[in-house]
């Protein structure tokens, strides 16, 4: 019966023999031998070279020696030289497109976008808060131009006609805002009076001073109205007509 | 010559199986008609160990797939002249052929792990000898229709 180490010898013995050096006529070419090198190369060509090398010593020798030669040429490329070789240009290229893509989608696609829809908010806030506070607004105040225009004239008529024709004002009743009849009985409208401006004077302190009463300053104005606006004092100097106090 | 020629075109079919390879039975029938019954017993068994190597590669599943490539690297690697190199790395091993691992005195572990198989498994060498052992005996029979020598034919 055999041993084991009988059983295993016959393997071991086999192989050994297959894989023993032997002489050969024909070797690789060099060309062979790069393609060999090759992993995209056939499977059937670089399984001829290993085999062919496997137990062919001068041929190992001689591609150790080329295969050491190429490790020491890559590292000089990896390691000193810029000189790239076609397929890493080629890779780089594709790289800086897929970069530029890239920046540009993330360009468009994050900042862009979130900058535009941030200020398109922001704008639709102030939107949304500025126009109904605006237009009640500019409504008050052309409603309130309107309103003191008619009363403004409304009280030059009454006044053109108490003092030129006489006309009756009533007792009760306002006539414009904040002057009642009583105030105007109490004043002779039609005998007036000089009053000659002072520096500093406006329409409500001639009214104050010299009616008694500030609340008659348009009064004041309407008889001199040629002065100026009423939101421009009076001249100084000018020759003011004031109505005189009925008690004088 | 003739032999000389027919080792190189076995050695072609033995780095394919040493890289993982698989090999269809088809292509070593030429090897047949070379075998000659004037041929020296290496050579048949040689070409009776190939011929079971082959039908392992192809028949059997992966696991004793993967023990064959181990074996056949851990044998193929104690051929050579060559002395062991100070730093053998099993893992740069993966897809080499048969130039690569011829005079690496690989061990055991080695093999194994140069195929990504469990090192520690000492029982896939035992396992794929007998399998391969079966094989051959097979092959001898039918090739040369005489028993096989008395180290494959003996049962253990």
């Amino acid at each position: 019966m055999p041993r084991d180490d009988d059983r295993e010898g016959f393997f071991l013995r086999t192989i050994q023999h297959e894989g023993a050096p032997m002489s050969h006529q024909h070797h690789p070419s060099l060309e062979m031998l790069f393609d060999a090198l090759d992993e995209a190369a056939p499977l059937e060509a670089r399984s001829r070279v290993s085999a062919h090398l496997a137990n062919c010593e001068p041929c190992r020798a001689r591609w150790k020696r080329l295969k050491g030669r190429l490790v020491d040429e890559y590292q000089v490329l990896k390691d000193g030289s810029h000189v790239l070789d076609f397929d890493a240009l080629v890779s780089q290229r594709a790289a800086s497109r897929v970069g530029w893509r890239e920046w540009l989608r993330s360009l468009f696609v994050t900042r862009t976008i979130v900058v535009a829809a941030a200020a398109a908010a922001a704008l639709v806030l102030a939107a949304a808060i500025a126009i109904p506070w605006i237009r009640p607004s500019a409504l008050r105040t052309s409603e309130q131009i309107e309103v003191l225009t008619n009363e403004i004239e409304m009280l030059r008529n009454q006044v053109d006609a108490f003092t030129s024709v006489g006309s009756v004002i009533p007792n009760n009743g306002f006539l414009i805002l904040g002057i009642q009849a009583k105030d105007l009985l109490a004043y002779d409208w039609e005998n007036l009076q000089i009053y000659d401006v002072q520096p500093g004077d406006t329409w409500e302190s001639i009214a104050d001073e010299q009616l008694g009463d500030v609340m008659l300053w348009p009064l004041i104005w309407l008889l001199n109205r040629d002065l100026g606006p009423p939101d421009v004092a009076p001249p100084p100097s000018a020759a003011l007509d004031l109505p005189a106090s009925m008690e004088d | 010559m003739t032999s000389d020629v027919t080792t190189e075109e076995r050695m072609v079919l033995w780095d394919r199986l040493v890289r993982g390879e698989e090999v269809d039975a088809m292509e070593i029938g030429d090897l047949i008609p070379r075998l000659a019954h004037d041929a020296s017993d290496d050579e048949r068994s040689a070409c009776v160990l190939l011929l079971a190597s082959v039908h392992v590669a192809s028949r059997e599943r992966r696991a004793m797939r993967r023990n064959l490539c181990a074996a056949l690297r851990y044998w193929f690697s104690q051929s050579g002249s060559e002395d062991r190199p100070d730093n053998v790395d099993p893992d740069s091993l993966r897809n080499v052929g048969l130039e690569s691992i011829v005079g690496l005195r690989l061990r055991w572990p080695e093999a194994m792990r140069s195929v990504g198989a469990n090192p520690n498994d000492y029982s896939a060498l035992k396992r794929i000898e007998k399998r391969l052992r079966e094989q051959c005996v097979i092959e001898w029979e039918r090739l040369f229709n005489c028993a096989p020598p008395t180290e494959l034919s003996e049962r253990g």
